[in-house]
Parts: structure tokens; sequence; C-alpha cells
């Protein structure tokens, strides 16, 4: 039985060596180069970490990412090294970064950003000094790239990924791919044999290769973490949300055994590598020995190329956040669709929010043969833990279930007492779970299950709160996450999502804690206490805030230091005093009135 | 003209008020602009001018600045 999803990328390896794994717009590697990348970097990684003397068990790593092949191969080979991966966004602001970096105390970073040009250090260049023999190896006696300046001051030491694995990748020119760049497409000792030698030759380097990697990961338990993504936190400071292998193993058996995902899978992946979403395209390929193709940034900002870049690189699979579907119908990018070769989307899977069905069914007009899935589930869950696929017509003011539990997830719902903002109401000791039998009736979305996170790093207080016992179930035994989302069974027991408990929205494909812009707002000295509410139909961030005086850029200029820009309010507006309930907190709820009623 | 830059002004402002958009003139190109804030902001402009930003207008040119935003949505309206 397998412990971790690395022991697919080994089997991946053994039998199909030479087939592209991964892909961006620059390169690619094969699954061999794949693995020999993420080998070299866990060996590496452990000498750098102290590591390579005595065990010391699971670390943090940070990776500066960015849209690229670099950022995944560091990914595993920090998976390899035995400690997790915590995807950081050079991007952030650099305060935001420093808060993180606070939080996690990483103990190396990997620098996986795109290749610096000034730097001199092309991949051929590095080639040429790369000695031959053992591919593994023989980064380890090449020289390093001089590092790049960091965003933000971290005082840990920092691996070029690119500096130690460019010979590693086959460079891609236009839509074609140069096989002569990947030093190991033939075999890790190419050009001394002929026919069958070489075959054979070829065979024993990937078998010495798996050996290799299975020696390296000996130590791991399917309890260790993989990766920590970082979420909105709603007393203002970001909370890592830390997934153990058996969550993503669990997870990708389920998807394979749902949707029955094969070898010629190609997943087009959209989502940036610190959001989950794009877990589920690194993982079901290694599940399924499919391919990920990185699509650039800019094809979602400017849609007119994206159908032929999906078209031009064979994409079939796409496991998108609703936003980024919505780009492409809102701006009825597949009207005039023109591409080289057909589009042949199989799996179109949605994400993150609620789709609205008018977008959906825009997608249908055009693929009317794909199948459609709505996914739910927050990153604590490991991605997703409901399902629905899509099996008639939607009508535009319908809504679309988010269906029912993966085989590897229980998901069912607590009954709450009935919100009200003011209430102080105490829930009832031991709440009940709502049958499937009792349509309508409103409960908290909970999940138990191997998705369930290992809880948030080095936040005790905050894991206690949300991952906890089952109702009446001991302690130890079935820890459930609560979501925090309100749901409800339909007539033929698919479950709904229905709001949000609390003051957590999602904005622009990103989930965000009001809390965390309203902590950065009343840091801010001349602000006397800051409120944002979400205005869904202009799907605008507002703030209310009371001060002695409007100083609307000064509030910008200190939120961008701290907040990343989809978390920054769109609106403005000052008041001279806040409206008070009877227990003397802000009110809520006649702020919003008087917002709709324009009187503020 | 005059009255086409501040209605435009006012949606791009609101949509990312930490952009200096009378500076900047590489909205796209630099990235400054993301996915979403085009589809608010095509969005908007459609319905404040009345036109139709069409897929094949969404490229960086028409979009890298306030004065390329503003000579595509004058010319949306001659059309």
């Amino acid at each position: 039985m397998k412990n971790t999803i690395l022991a697919f990328l080994e089997e991946n390896v053994s039998r199909t060596p030479d087939k592209t794994a991964v892909a961006d717009e620059f390169r690619s590697l094969t699954w061999r180069a794949y693995l020999t990348a993420a080998l070299r970097a866990a060996g590496r990684i452990r000498e750098m970490t102290g590591a390579d003397a005595a065990p010391v068990g699971s670390r943090p790593v940070g990776v500066l990412i960015d849209r690229n092949i670099i950022s995944i191969a560091a990914f595993i080979g920090i998976a390899y090294s035995g400690n997790f991966y915590v995807p950081l966004d050079p991007a952030l602001p650099a305060g935001r970064l420093e808060m993180i970096l606070g939080e996690l105390s990483p103990v190396m970073l990997v620098d996986a950003r795109e290749p610096a040009e000034a730097s001199g250090q092309t991949a051929d260049s590095m080639k040429a000094s790369a000695p031959a023999g053992n591919a593994v190896l023989a980064a380890d006696a090449r020289p390093q790239a001089p590092a790049r300046p960091l965003p933000v001051a971290c005082n840990v030491p920092v691996l070029d990924m690119y500096a130690l694995c460019a010979d590693l990748f086959t460079e891609r020119t236009g839509d074609t791919e140069n096989p002569a760049a990947g030093a190991l497409n033939a075999s890790g000792d190419a050009g001394n044999a002929a026919g069958a030698d070489v075959n054979s030759a070829a065979d024993q380097a990937v078998q010495a290769l798996i050996r290799d990697a299975q020696a390296m990961r000996s130590g791991l338990i399917d309890t260790d973490p993989l990766y920590a993504i970082f979420t909105s936190g709603s007393t203002g400071v970001p909370k890592g949300v830390l997934v153990s292998h058996r969550s993503v193993l669990d997870l990708t058996e389920a998807f394979g055994e749902t949707f029955g995902f094969a070898e010629d899978a190609v997943f087009g992946n959209q989502a940036p590598f610190d959001f989950d979403v794009s877990v589920k395209d690194i993982y079901n390929a290694m599940h399924c020995g499919g391919r990920v193709e990185v699509v650039p940034h800019r094809m979602f900002v400017m849609p007119a190329m994206l159908m032929e870049y999906l078209a031009s690189h064979g994409i079939n699979t796409i496991i998108w956040a609703v936003s980024a579907l919505r780009i492409v119908s809102d701006l009825k990018a597949l009207d005039q669709m023109q591409t080289s070769v057909p589009v042949d989307l199989r799996h179109i899977m949605f994400s993150g929010e609620v789709m609205p069905v008018k977008s959906i069914n825009y997608w249908i007009r055009f693929f009317p043969d794909a199948v459609y899935v709505n996914l739910y589930g927050p990153t604590e869950i490991t991605c997703n833990c409901t399902y629905h696929i899509l099996d008639r017509h939607y009508e535009n003011d319908e809504l679309i279930p988010i269906g029912k539990s993966f085989p590897n997830k229980r998901v069912f719902l607590l009954e709450r007492p009935e919100e009200d903002g003011d209430s102080e109401a105490e829930a009832p000791a031991v709440p009940r779970i709502i049958p499937v039998t009792e349509p309508d009736c409103r409960g908290e979305i909970c999940v138990e299950g191997t998705g369930v996170a290992l809880g948030y790093w080095n936040n005790p207080a905050r894991t206690a709160e949300s991952f906890t016992a089952r109702p009446g179930a001991p302690a130890t035994l079935n820890r459930i996450y609560r979501t925090g989302d309100l749901g409800y069974y339909n007539k033929d027991g698919d479950l709904m999502f229905a709001a949000r408990a609390d003051n957590q929205i999602k904005h622009m494909g990103h989930r965000i804690e009001l809390g965390e812009i309203e902590a950065a707002l009343n840091a801010i000295d001349f602000i006397d206490v800051a409120c944002c509410f979400y205005d869904q139909k202009k799907e605008k961030i507002i703030c209310v805030y009371q001060a002695e005086e409007e100083r609307r850029k000064q509030i910008i200029q200190a939120l961008s230091d701290r907040l990343p820009k989809y978390m920054r309010p769109n609106r403005y507006l000052r008041m001279e005093q806040m409206p008070l309930n009877a227990h003397a907190k802000i009110d809520r709820r006649l702020l919003r009135t008087m917002y709709e009623e324009g009187r503020i | 003209m005059e009255e086409n830059r501040q209605e435009l002004m006012d949606i791009l402002e609101e949509t990312r008020p930490d952009i200096d958009f009378e500076k900047e003139k590489a909205l796209i190109d630099d990235e400054l602009l993301d996915s979403f804030d085009i589809i608010s902001i095509v969005s908007e402009i459609n319905d404040a001018f009345d036109i139709s930003i069409n897929v094949n207008d969404l490229l960086p040119e028409n979009f890298n600045s306030v004065e390329a935003i503003l000579t595509l949505i004058t010319r949306l309206q001659e059309e």
C-alpha cells in the first residue's frame, strides 16, 4: 500500500520515463528529468539544512514561486527531502511576506523564480559546466549562480532551483520542443552504445534513479506534512494550513476513481501555486501519469489567445477557479474562437465560489460534450470534499448543487442556532446532525475523513477551534473540520451551498476574511475604527471608517504594504460616528442598510 | 471627451484605488491590472458608455493607459 503520492511519480518514471510530465511556456521536464530534478534538490536541501547527518523531522521550506515548472520541481524536491513546502508569492507586499515568514520560520528558501536574464547564467552555460556521469549528483560539482536579491530580508540559506537543474529542462521554442536540450532524454549515458545496449543501459539508469528515490523517501510516513498554504486569517495574521501526504494521496485516489483520468489527460493549470486549486493539477497528473501544462497568466488577462493556447498545447482537462471560467464567459471570449486545431476539452471543473449558471451555460454552448463538475471544499480539507456532475440543463436562476461527498470524505450538516449577528444565544452542548431526509434545513457544513488537514501551522489555538471532535464522539477519534459554510440538502439529497456563517467572503476568486482587512485598517493611527462588508452585486469590498477627516489616499498607501491587492477595499466611505447596537458594537446591519440606501 | 474621461477615471479608480491611472502607461504590460480588474472595468465601461467591447478588442494596446481606453471607447461609440 502506498503511503505517498511520490510512489506514483516513480511508477511513471518506470513506465514512461521520456514522456513529458510537466511543462510551461518556456520549458518541459520528462518524468525521468522531473524525478532527477527533485532528487537533486532534495539532496542539496538536506545538506544545506544539516539533515544529511541525522534525521531531524519535517520542517518548513519556503518556495519563492513563479508560474513555471521550476516551482513544481522545487515542491517535489522538498517533499523528497523529508520537509514540507510553503509556496510564497514574491509579488506580495513586503509587509505581508514578512508577516508570513515570521509565522513560518522556514529552515531555508528555494528560489524558483524565472531566471534573471541579467545574471548571465543561461541554461546552456550551466550545462556546459556540468560533468558527465550520474545525473543526480552532477549538479553538486557545478558552480551555483549568484543569488538574486530576495523580495524581503530573510536570514536563511537560499537554493536557486533553476541554476541547480538547468541542464534537465527541455527548452520550448514556439509550440515545439527541442529534445536535444534535455540531457537525460535517452539515457544517463547516451552516445557510447547502440541498439539493445542503449535500451538496456537506459533501463538500468531508470531503475537506479527509482532506487535512489525510494531510498531518499524511506523515512517518510503518510501523516507527515507535504505542504502548507497560507490563507487569510480573521485576526489579521494569515494562517498556514498544513496538509499531509495521506490527504493528497487520498484526494488523487478519489478523483481518479470518480472521474477516470487516464495517462492522456493534460491538465491546463490556471491557479497560482499558493492556491490549493493548483494542488489538483500537480498531483492528479502525477496519479494518472498525465501532464501538467502551466498556462501563462497573461492568457487570463487578455483571453483572446487563451483557447489557442489550450488547443496548441493539447490541454483537455481544466480544474479552474470559478472566476477564471467567468473571465471567458463574461468577456464572451468563445464567440469568435479561431484555433489552429480544435480545442478538445473533456473535463471542465470549477470551485472556489458559486458558479453563475449563465456562465457555465455559455461554456456548454461551445463544449457540449465535456463533463462539467462543480467542486466544493476549503483548503483545510485538502481541496474538495464534495462534487456534482452537471447531469441536466440548469436554468439561469437555479443553483448548482455542491453535490455529494467524495469516497474518502464524510460530509454532514451540524445544526446551529438561528443566525443573528446580535444574538448572544449559546449553541446546544451537542449539536444535531441534520439528516439528508430533511431538505431545506440549514446547518454548518462539516467534514470528516483522511482529507482533513493536520491543522494550522504553529497555531494550536486556531487549530483547536476549527478542527474538533465529532459531536458525541471521543475527542481522540474522528476529527472533523467545521467549514463555517452554511448548507442544506435539496429534495434529491444533494448538498447545496447557502452562505457563510461569518465574515469570510469570496472576492475575485480569493478567500478573504473581512476581519483581516479590518485589522489592517484599525492599525492605521488616524482611523478610530473601521468596518468592511462586501457588495455582492457590484463585487466590491466596501470600507467604512470613522476618522476626523477624509484621508483616502493615506489609507490606500498604508494598506499597500500590508494587504495583497485583491484584499484592498474598492470604496472608502468616512463617517464621523459609526452606528452602534445595544451591545455597543458596530451595527453592521444598519451600516449596510445605510450604504444600500446611499446614506453614507 | 472630457466627460468620458472623468467617467472612465471614476470607474478605474473605484476598481483599483491603489493605481495612479494618470501616470501609468503600461497597465497591462507591467501586470498592474489583472484579469478580474479587466472583467470589472469592461463590464462597467460597456454599461456606462453603452458600447460592447469585443474579445478581439481586448488587447494590451487598448488597455495600457487611460488614453488608450478612451480611444477605444470613442471608436466603439462611433461605430
